[in-house]
C-alpha cells in the first residue's frame, strides 16, 4: 500500500513522520511499525528524541520515502510506503520533475494524508489561500480515482492552538467544508479528519497512519474475499465437467483435466483463505481503535 | 472538449473594467470550494498562475496588472463534489471590437459574432465608478461610449441573430456584472432598485422579451476610485465573486431541464402512437400474420420508453441541480423577458 502525505513547508510532516514512528515502534493495542531500511530507523528515531527535547527537525528538502510494515501481536500484517513530499511539490509548475512524481504517485496512491499548520488556520483570507492548493489538488486527484481511498486531513501543532480550539475548528470546518462534503458524497474516499500534534505531548499521531492502514486492510481482504469466491465457483464448474471421457482425452491433447483445473483452483481459494485470515482480527481490532475518530 | 458538456460564457468588457481581477476572485474562491462546488482547472499550470496572482494580491496587496492580451481563454471543470458535472469554456475579450470608433472595422468581429452566437452566458462588464452617480440623460451617452456598452449591445444583437438563424436558438443568458461596486456610494448601493433602473438605461436590451438577466454587482474589497500600485491588504472584502458563474451554470441547467421535459413530452406521444399502432396490428382475424409487424412495432416501443425514462432521469437531474444553484442567487436582481422574478 503506498500513502503519499502532502503539505506546505514547515506543516509538521517530518516531525509528524518522527513522532507516529517513534510511537508505533513502541506499540499501541497490539500494533507495532517496522521499518525496512535501518538507516531509516535511526533516522527518524533521532528526530522522535530531537522532538521530545523540545527541537523540532528540519523541513524536508525533498521527497522521502519509507518502506514500512504494520506488525500486530509481532506478526506481520501490511507492507506499506510512505511517500513524504516537500512543501514546494504543490506550487511548481506541472513539468517539474517533483509535480510530475507526485502525479504518478497519487495515480497509484492507496491514502493520501493532508497535512495543514492549526496555527494558519484562522488567517481568514489568507487561511483559505493556504489550504486552497491543497485542497484543489486533492478534489483532482479524488476526481480520477474510482477504487476506495482513505484520505486524511490532519491539523497539525494543535496543541499550539489550545486558547483557541473551538475558533480553530470553526476556521478548519470553514476551509474544509467543501472537501469534507465532496468526499461524503462520494462513496469511494473514506475520510478523517484528525487533530494532531507532535511536542513533548503527542495527540493522535498514530490516527493517520492506522486509518489509511485500516482502510487498506479493509481493501485487501475484500479483494481476497472476492478472489476467494471467484475460484470457488470456477471449481465448482469444473468439477461438474469432470468426466471419465475429459480425463483420457486430456491425456492425448495434453490439456489440463477438468479435475486438475478444479484443484487448482479450490487450492488458490484456500491460499488465499490463509492470506485473509491474519487480516480479521487486526481489521475488527483497528475498528474499535478507530471508533473516536472524527470521520467523513 | 467538444465531446463533454460543457458551458460556453464570454465575457465582454474594456480594459480596466475589473475582470481579470475578478476572475482571480473568483477563480480563489470557487477552487477552494463553496457549498461543495468546485471550479478547477485542469491544467495544473493555469491553476498556479490564477492561484499565484490572488496570493500576490493577499500578502502584498499587487493588483493584477492590466492584461495585454485582447482574447484570452479559460477553461475549467465545474464539479459537485468530487464528480465533474461541466466544463466551463471561458473567453475573456477586451479587443478592438469593443472600442466605439474602430469596432465594426476590427477584425475581431466575425469570430466575436461566432462566440456570441455559441455561447450559453455573456457577462457585459460595467465598471462600478460608472454607477456611482444616478444615470441621467446628458451622462448616459458618455457612459455608453466610455464603458463600450454601445458596442457590447451591436455585438450582443448581432450574435443572438445569428443564433436565431443558425438553429432557432433563444438568446444566451446574461450577467451585468458591475465590477468595483465599492465605488457606488453604500447608501446607494442599498437601493438596488436604483442600480437596477441606471443599468435598464444603459442595458435596455438585456430587459427585452428572451433574455434573462442577473444584475451581479461584484467587489474584491474597498479601494476607492483610484487605488494606489499597491492597495492596503486590510481593505481586501471579496462580495458575491461566486454568484455570476452559479447563475451561468444554473440557467444551463434550467434550460436543459426545459428542453429534456420537451424531449420527453414528444417521447410519450410518440410510445401513445406506437401503442395504438401495436393495438391495430393485434386486432382482428389477421393479427396472425402480421407477426412479424408487431414485434417491430414492440421493439419501437421498449426503444421508446427507455428514451422517455433517460429523457425523465436528465429532466429531474438538471430541474434539481438548477433548483439547488438558483438557492445561491436569493436576494439578487433576476429578469426574464423584462420582468424581475424569483431566483
Amino acid at each position: 500500500m503506498d500513502i503519499v502525505m502532502l503539505g506546505h513547508s514547515q506543516a509538521g510532516k517530518t516531525s509528524y513522520m518522527a513522532a507516529m514512528y517513534d510511537t508505533m515502534v513502541a506499540g499501541v493495542g497490539g500494533f507495532t511499525v517496522k521499518a525496512e531500511r535501518p538507516e531509516d530507523h535511526r533516522a527518524l528515531i533521532r528526530n522522535a528524541r530531537r522532538l521530545q527535547a523540545g527541537t523540532f527537525p528540519a523541513a524536508s528538502d525533498r521527497r522521502t520515502i519509507y518502506q514500512l510494515g504494520l506488525l500486530h501481536e509481532g506478526s506481520p500484517v501490511l507492507d506499506f510506503v510512505w511517500r513524504d513530499y516537500r512543501g514546494g511539490a504543490l506550487t511548481e509548475k506541472s513539468d517539474s520533475p517533483q509535480a510530475i512524481q507526485l502525479r504518478e504517485d497519487v495515480a497509484k496512491a492507496g491514502g493520501l494524508v493532508l497535512m495543514i499548520d492549526s496555527t494558519e488556520l484562522i488567517g481568514g483570507l489568507r487561511s483559505m489561500a493556504r489550504v486552497r492548493p491543497l485542497v484543489a489538488t486533492a478534489i483532482r486527484l479524488l476526481g480520477e480515482r474510482r477504487d476506495v481511498l482513505p484520505l486524511v486531513i490532519a491539523l497539525t501543532k494543535w496543541d499550539l492552538v489550545r486558547a483557541t480550539e473551538a475558533k480553530t475548528q470553526r476556521a478548519a470546518d470553514e476551509a474544509f467544508g467543501s472537501l469534507i462534503a465532496a468526499v461524503r458524497g462520494d462513496q469511494h474516499v473514506l475520510g478523517a479528519l484528525v487533530p494532531v500534534a507532535c511536542g513533548r505531548q503527542p495527540l493522535n499521531v498514530v490516527q493517520p497512519v492506522l486509518w489509511c492502514l485500516h482502510v487498506g486492510i479493509a481493501v485487501r481482504g475484500i479483494l481476497l474475499q472476492q478472489s476467494i469466491e471467484r475460484q470457488e465457483q470456477a471449481a465448482r464448474a469444473a468439477h461438474s465437467r469432470d468426466t471419465l471421457w475429459d480425463r483420457v482425452k486430456s491425456k492425448f491433447t495434453g490439456e489440463p483435466t477438468w479435475a486438475e483445473i478444479a484443484v487448482n483452483n479450490m487450492v488458490g481459494a484456500y491460499e488465499d483463505a490463509q492470506r485473509l485470515q491474519p487480516l480479521i482480527i487486526p481489521s475488527q481490532r483497528l475498528e474499535s481503535m478507530l471508533d473516536s475518530v472524527e470521520k467523513f | 472538449m467538444a465531446d463533454q458538456p460543457h458551458v460556453t460564457i464570454t465575457a465582454l468588457g474594456n480594459s480596466r473594467s475589473g475582470k481579470t481581477t475578478f476572475l482571480l476572485g473568483m477563480y480563489a474562491v470557487m477552487s477552494a470550494g463553496l457549498q461543495g462546488y468546485f471550479l478547477n482547472a485542469p491544467d495544473q499550470d493555469v491553476d498556479l498562475d490564477l492561484a499565484g496572482k490572488w496570493e500576490r494580491l493577499l500578502d502584498r496587496g499587487e493588483l493584477p496588472p492590466p492584461n495585454p492580451g485582447d482574447v484570452i481563454p479559460y477553461y475549467f471543470d465545474f464539479l459537485d463534489g468530487i464528480q465533474r458535472l461541466l466544463g466551463v469554456d471561458w473567453l475573456d475579450y477586451r479587443g478592438g471590437a469593443l472600442d466605439d470608433v474602430r469596432g465594426t472595422e476590427s477584425g475581431d468581429v466575425p469570430k466575436l459574432h461566432e462566440r456570441i452566437a455559441r455561447s450559453d452566458s455573456i457577462y457585459l462588464v460595467l465598471d462600478g465608478s460608472y454607477l456611482a452617480d444616478p444615470v441621467n440623460s446628458s451622462t448616459k451617452f458618455t457612459i455608453l461610449r466610455r464603458a463600450g456598452l454601445r458596442r457590447m449591445t451591436a455585438l450582443l444583437q448581432a450574435g443572438v441573430q445569428q443564433r436565431l438563424d443558425d438553429d432557432g436558438a433563444s438568446p444566451p443568458s446574461i450577467v451585468v456584472l458591475i465590477t468595483k461596486a465599492d465605488l457606488v456610494p453604500r447608501q446607494r448601493r442599498s437601493r438596488m432598485d436604483e442600480i437596477v433602473a441606471d443599468v435598464q438605461t444603459l442595458l435596455p436590451i438585456c430587459f427585452s422579451t428572451g433574455f434573462s438577466t442577473l444584475v451581479c454587482p461584484v467587489q474584491l474589497g474597498e479601494f476607492g476610485l483610484q487605488p494606489p500600485e499597491r492597495i492596503s491588504t486590510e481593505d481586501i472584502a471579496p462580495r458575491a465573486l461566486h454568484k455570476p458563474i452559479i447563475f451561468s451554470l444554473a440557467e444551463y441547467m434550467r434550460l436543459l431541464s426545459i428542453a429534456a421535459g420537451n424531449a420527453e413530452s414528444q417521447s410519450e406521444s410518440q410510445q401513445q402512437a406506437i401503442a395504438t399502432e401495436i393495438s391495430g396490428l393485434r386486432s382482428g382475424a389477421g393479427a396472425f400474420f402480421r407477426r412479424s409487424a408487431i414485434r417491430e412495432a414492440e421493439t419501437r416501443l421498449a426503444t421508446a420508453i427507455d428514451e422517455r425514462g433517460s429523457l425523465s432521469d436528465v429532466q429531474k437531474f438538471a430541474a434539481d441541480r438548477a433548483s439547488r444553484l438558483f438557492d445561491e442567487l436569493s436576494g439578487l436582481p433576476l429578469f426574464r423577458d423584462g420582468h424581475e422574478v424569483t431566483a
